[in-house]
């Protein structure tokens, strides 16, 4: 290529600098200073705040939501959503739960079965998998919208949950330790949900930026086009990060009942709307191609910051709906903002 | 300089001036239509005339200078005022909507009221008055018919309609005959004709210059956002019109490096798809290997049926005289096969991603070992590549979005580079891209072919494929139509062929850049 | 162009068949009808007191209810499916209406609050406020070129937050209990009968052919069409699409409203979880009634006829005791396939302009 360097140098375009370079970076860690403001401000306020035990706390309330988030992100990155996890968090509930020993419900369709509780795991996890499979060949296939997809998806899985059940809770009695481990238990004195959300989140952390098929996602959510015409699998990899979100939100759905010690047909209702929430705060945009999986960490963190805060507070659990909302609304117009001024 | 038909010119343009962040788009334009005039507006890509037609239309706004229309300023707050003013703007792109009548397209934002109750659509008047202005047009469609359901002939005239009922004095037509055929285009003249008897104006975009000397009157050449001149179009031939746009004689644009032509790299053998006719084409290690045609012709559609875009119906393809099997473009790379596809934004480059991510993104194995990436192995590539080609700014952690377009072809080209692609299909490398970095490009294909690349090149700027290849292809309707060779390359010929006509020693004036860039029903 | 046409009598035949195909009903609202009949049969030889009275009033009365929820949707995927618009705010938005509705009366059973309206004013201020936070969505959405979905998503919770903060104020505790009461006004949208029909269903009808009407035959009307069909020639064509942005999502709220106040009506209470859900059912509505989520395209008849089907599925499965597993397959099932037919009706749209463009 020697002999290029004979060709004419650019001077047309001055394209902008330092400040414009700035402002990536500035978007990029918006998030991350919003969390660490809210933290000296709560901290200031309340000593409290800023105990160990109530980071412990807030911790163990983010880590189910945030398993979820984190697995939600990829699927965003590719520019789709996934509305059917609230339901696929009560499906595997439920269905493993069924199948640990000592649990019992009144519905006789509840399998009769009990496996162990390592097997029973698997099982949940597989079904949670093949939930997020379906939904990746459904929007692969028909080409539906994600959103349009997926809200079927819940409703359908939702109706499996139902028919699955009869309605009836499931209970224990008593819950094994392995299971009552997974959702109650503590690894070195850190609750073993909070673990499980470490390890998710270091795991697609990697796999988003250190693989190459993390590049792939990006890839496809910045251009589709660009990417299949790159050579690389669009269709398989969606299906991919589906997959992947299905089995995350059948870890979070086996990590809750575990928790709860009990399984019903409300549990993970709304879940979508904190991950989402949580992913969009973090920084990750609905259009697709940006975004990051440390930004949906902080973003599930602010949320989940801000919630204790209210109940340290007292405020009533009523209005964390409104500041929530709120939040997500802030989150998305400054994704907008960022978005105008990256046009001009 | 040959002055204005009557002495008040309708509309006088002075002095415009836009620009774009940094870049200048128009420095100073002036433009004058007489009354009943058709004025041609020619000029390169990239030249300003959309920006100009913008300007004009109230679609953007201007930085400097003045509208006057009958001696009168005019400012215009956006393109609903700019319509109020008698201007029409009949886009490229065909805007009609498709799931509504025909009458209701045509009034669009100005559907007939009811006297007395003006939030009311009086439609009886609206559907007789589409009814008349399509009559007045020699048209047979009805206007209740949905929109959806026309030909783009049909729809072009929908919005010619809609011009009129505007009572639009001046008209702005943008490569109205892109996608017609030659009977709707003599249908086409014969309305101007009419549109200029009743005192209407228009100011007509094209890229055929054989369409300019036929229908207009004069002719003002746009270069680098500067009018270089108005000529009489009558008059001028379109050999001179092209060198007045381009400002250089053609021989001079592209200074040809020949090249050792090697063995065969590439053989196509009958392929099909549902556009594309038992095509058969070689190409050579070190050839440039041009391929012309008009718009809808099944280059794009070939380009990328052999990189295994598109499916393909039937027809083999070799590869270094093997037989290989390409259904997806990741075989088509394994194969060492690239391509840099047309629409550079929604194709080509991913804009959020950095440069260096864009680099390895066809060829990530390359760098990476079980999946996981060597980022530093990556970034020295792709430092390499782009101070190779001359990136600007030369910085891999750059966000492809925030290059210019020639350097974000640049971009793509060193993605082909990186994957070591030594079959680069290129299509309208060149399109949108700025003078300087086209050449850069021109310079980049060039050396790739003298390193024993086997390049194909797609191109409708027709000095731009006769300058760089070492043989045509002229497509027509999904075949090849002819093949030329260097020493016959000829404007005439690949016009004739591409027209699908044998080529004749006397025939019309050629027309020079004729195979108008235009939207290559690509994504078909 | 008269050459044009005799050179394809092809497309001369389809242009014909387009005017004789005019009918007052047609293509999908035909099948429409014949699944509702369809449906009306086998519940009937199922249980046969499907067509009681009593059955067919708490049909309609349920009908009307998401009808009118589902009008506003209708009208928010028409003029904004082009930018992806949707409204998942209206389940909340319902229980909002409801529960401020119920919430100012002060004569609820239990009621701590100390200010006591009368219901047409407290229903009026339920509407205001909805209609408010719609607008507030259609401004974020226009201004800052948000994704409706997501802007509908946080709207949402804000909705049911504000619900459970009205009912926590209202009855001066935070449980979830609701507010039960009584009140000659709503128990109208409850039990009220105009003649043989349920007066909400008079309302919704009267409603529907209003919305018809301005859609049909006023330029506020076809202005919404042309900016569902492209955001782009709506403002080339000069009209105000921020405007006309925050007025769909404002006049989807005041519905969402007023759904919510039939919805407590019916019930004579407002809980704080009232109509979860719902937005899919309302969604639903608007989708098999023909609207396209594309945009551009919706029919208001459609999504009547929508309404009674889903409403009549709820019912006739209900009363056979059907699981409520197989409702929701149902249900899905049916979204799923308005939505695939929707999706194949745009790819032939597609296609063909492709094919004519090449």
């Amino acid at each position: 290529m020697s002999s290029t360097a004979q060709l004419d140098r650019q001077v047309v375009e001055a394209p902008k600098r330092g400040l414009a370079r700035l402002n990536i970076q500035l978007e990029n860690i918006a998030s991350g200073i919003v969390l660490v403001l809210l933290v000296i401000v709560l901290g200031a306020v309340s000593p409290a705040f800023l105990s160990f035990s109530n980071f412990l706390d807030i911790a163990r309330v983010v880590a189910i939501t945030g398993i979820i988030a984190v697995g939600m992100t990829l699927v965003i990155i590719t520019g789709g959503i996934d509305l059917s996890v609230g339901s696929t968090v009560g499906l595997v509930g439920a269905v493993t739960a069924s199948l640990v020993a000592g649990s019992v419900s009144d519905n006789a369709l509840v399998s009769g079965v009990k496996l162990p509780v390592p097997l029973a795991v698997l099982v949940g996890l597989a079904v949670g998998a093949l939930i997020g499979l379906i939904n990746g060949l459904i929007i692969t296939r028909t080409k539906i919208e994600p959103f349009m997809a997926t809200l079927g998806t819940m409703i359908f899985v939702k109706g499996l949950l139902y028919l699955y059940t009869g309605g009836y809770p499931i209970t224990f009695d008593p819950m094994p330790h392995g299971y009552a481990f997974l959702g109650q238990g503590a690894m070195f004195g850190v609750p073993t949900p909070v673990v499980f959300f470490a390890v998710a989140v270091a795991v697609l952390w990697w796999l988003s930026r250190r693989m190459s098929v993390g590049r792939a996602i990006y890839a496809i959510g910045g251009n589709p086009e660009a990417a299949r015409l790159s050579g690389l699998k669009v269709d398989r990899t969606k299906v991919f990060v589906y997959t992947l979100l299905g089995l995350l939100a059948g870890l979070a759905g086996i990590i809750l009942t575990s928790r709860q010690a009990s399984a019903d047909t409300v549990i993970g209702t709304g879940f979508e709307l904190i991950a989402i929430s949580g992913v969009v705060i973090g920084g990750t945009s609905l259009t697709g191609g940006r975004g990051s999986v440390i930004g949906s960490l902080i973003g599930v963190f602010i949320v989940g910051v801000i919630q204790n805060a209210l109940n340290l507070f007292g405020a009533s659990t009523q209005i964390q709906y409104v500041v929530t909302g709120l939040v997500l609304l802030l989150a998305i117009s400054l994704d907008g903002i960022a978005r105008r001024r990256r046009r001009t | 300089m040959v002055a204005s038909s009557t002495p008040q010119p309708l509309l006088r343009m002075e002095g415009i001036t836009k620009s774009y962040g940094n870049v200048q788009v128009l420095h100073g334009v002036d433009l004058e239509v007489g009354r009943g005039e058709v004025l041609g507006l020619l000029g390169e890509n990239g030249a300003g005339k959309s920006t100009l037609l913008n300007v004009l239309n109230g679609v953007i706004g201007r930085e400097g200078g003045s509208v006057l229309i009958d001696g009168q300023p005019v400012e215009f707050a956006g393109p609903k005022q700019a319509q109020e003013a008698g201007l029409a703007f009949i886009h490229q792109e065909l805007s009609v909507l498709p799931y509504l009548s025909v009458a209701e397209n045509i009034f669009i934002g100005r559907l007939p009221r009811r006297k007395g109750m003006p939030w009311l659509v009086d439609w009886a008047s609206c559907y007789r008055r589409a009814g008349e202005i399509l009559e007045r047009l020699g048209v047979r469609i009805d206007p209740r018919t949905m929109v959806g359901r026309l030909g783009t002939a049909e729809q072009e005239l929908v919005e010619i309609a809609k011009a009129l009922s505007m009572n639009a004095r001046i008209i702005t037509m943008d490569e109205p005959t892109a996608s017609l055929t030659e009977a709707e285009i003599e249908r086409l003249f014969t309305l101007m004709r009419q549109l200029k008897a009743d005192g209407v104006s228009v100011l007509y975009v094209s890229h055929r210059l054989d369409e300019v000397g036929e229908i207009c009157d004069r002719a003002t050449i746009l270069r680098d956002g500067k009018i270089v001149t108005t000529v009489d179009a009558k008059t001028t031939g379109s050999h001179a019109l092209a060198t007045m746009m381009v400002g250089r004689e053609l021989s001079e644009l592209f200074p040809k490096t020949e090249h050792e032509r090697g063995p065969e790299t590439l053989r196509v053998s009958d392929l099909s798809t549902p556009k594309l006719k038992n095509v058969s084409l070689t190409a050579h290690r070190g050839e440039i290997l041009g391929l012309a045609g008009l718009v809808g012709s099944g280059r794009t559609e070939l380009a990328r049926a052999i990189f295994g875009a598109d499916p393909i119906t039937s027809g083999e393809i070799f590869v270094e005289g093997e037989k290989v099997t390409i259904d997806s473009p990741g075989a088509a790379i394994r194969h060492g096969i690239g391509l840099v596809p047309e629409d550079r934004k929604h194709q080509g480059a991913v804009l959020s991603m950095s440069n260096a991510q864009n680099i390895s993104l066809a060829c990530m194995s390359k760098v990476s070992r079980l999946g996981q990436l060597n980022r530093g192995a990556e970034r020295q590539e792709a430092r390499r590549l782009i101070q190779d080609l001359q990136v600007y700014p030369p910085r891999a952690e750059q966000e492809t979005g925030r290059l210019s377009g020639g350097n974000q072809q640049k971009v793509v080209l060193a993605k082909w580079l990186f994957a070591g692609s030594k079959i680069l299909i290129v299509d309208e490398p060149t399109r949108g891209v700025d003078v300087g970095a086209r050449a850069a490009i021109h310079g980049l294909i060039n050396d790739l072919a003298g390193q024993g690349a086997t390049i194909i090149m797609i191109s409708s700027d027709l000095p731009e494929v006769m300058g760089m290849s070492d043989r045509i292809l002229v497509m027509h309707e999904g075949r090849v139509a002819g093949e030329l060779a260097r020493k016959d390359f000829s404007e005439e010929a690949i016009v004739m062929y591409a027209s699908g006509l044998e080529p004749t020693t006397s025939g019309p004036e050629p027309a020079v850049a004729g195979l108008e860039p235009t939207r290559e029903g690509s994504n078909a | 162009m008269s050459t044009l046409l005799a050179q394809n009598p092809g497309r001369q035949r389809e242009a014909k068949a387009s005017r004789t195909r005019r009918l007052p009903i047609q293509g999908q609202q035909l099948a429409l009808v014949v699944l509702i009949a369809l449906l009306a049969a086998v519940f009937t030889t199922q249980s046969p007191e499907f067509l009681s009275v009593a059955s067919i009033e708490n049909l309609l009365r349920s009908a009307s209810m998401f009808g009118i929820v589902g009008l506003g949707l209708t009208i928010v995927v028409i003029s904004t499916g082009s930018i992806g618009g949707i409204d998942l705010s209206v389940g909340s938005m319902m229980a909002l209406g409801g529960a401020i509705g119920a919430g100012l009366l002060g004569t609820a059973f239990g009621a701590a609050n100390p200010v006591q309206l009368p219901a047409a004013l407290s229903m009026l201020i339920a509407l205001v406020v909805t209609a408010a936070l719609g607008a507030l969505s259609g401004l974020l959405i226009s201004l800052l070129k948000l994704a409706p979905f997501a802007v509908t998503l946080g709207m949402m919770s804000v909705a049911r937050g504000l619900t459970y903060l009205v009912i926590a104020w209202a009855i001066g505790s935070s449980n979830t209990a609701g507010v039960t009461f009584s009140d000659p006004l709503f128990d109208v949208f409850g039990l009220g009968m105009v003649g043989p029909i349920p007066t909400i269903t008079v309302l919704f009808l009267v409603l529907a052919a209003l919305i018809a009407f301005v859609l049909k035959a006023t330029t506020f009307g076809r202005s919404l069409f042309v900016l569902g069909g492209n955001a782009e020639n709506a403002r080339l064509a000069g009209i105000n699409v921020r405007r006309t942005i925050i007025i769909v999502f404002a006049l989807s709220g005041l519905l969402a409203g007023l759904g919510g106040l039939i919805l407590t009506g019916r019930l004579s209470s407002a809980s704080p979880l009232a109509a979860t859900g719902y937005e899919l059912e309302v969604i639903m509505v608007a989708v098999i009634g023909g609207t396209s989520l594309a945009g551009g395209r919706g029919s208001i008849l459609g999504t009547v006829l929508a309404a009674i089907l889903v409403s009549e599925i709820d019912t006739g499965l209900d009363m056979m005791n059907v699981d409520s597993f197989y409702q929701y397959l149902v249900k899905g099932t049916i979204l799923v396939v308005a939505v695939v037919l929707d999706k194949a009706y745009q790819a032939r749209s597609s296609r063909k302009l492709v094919q004519q463009s090449a």
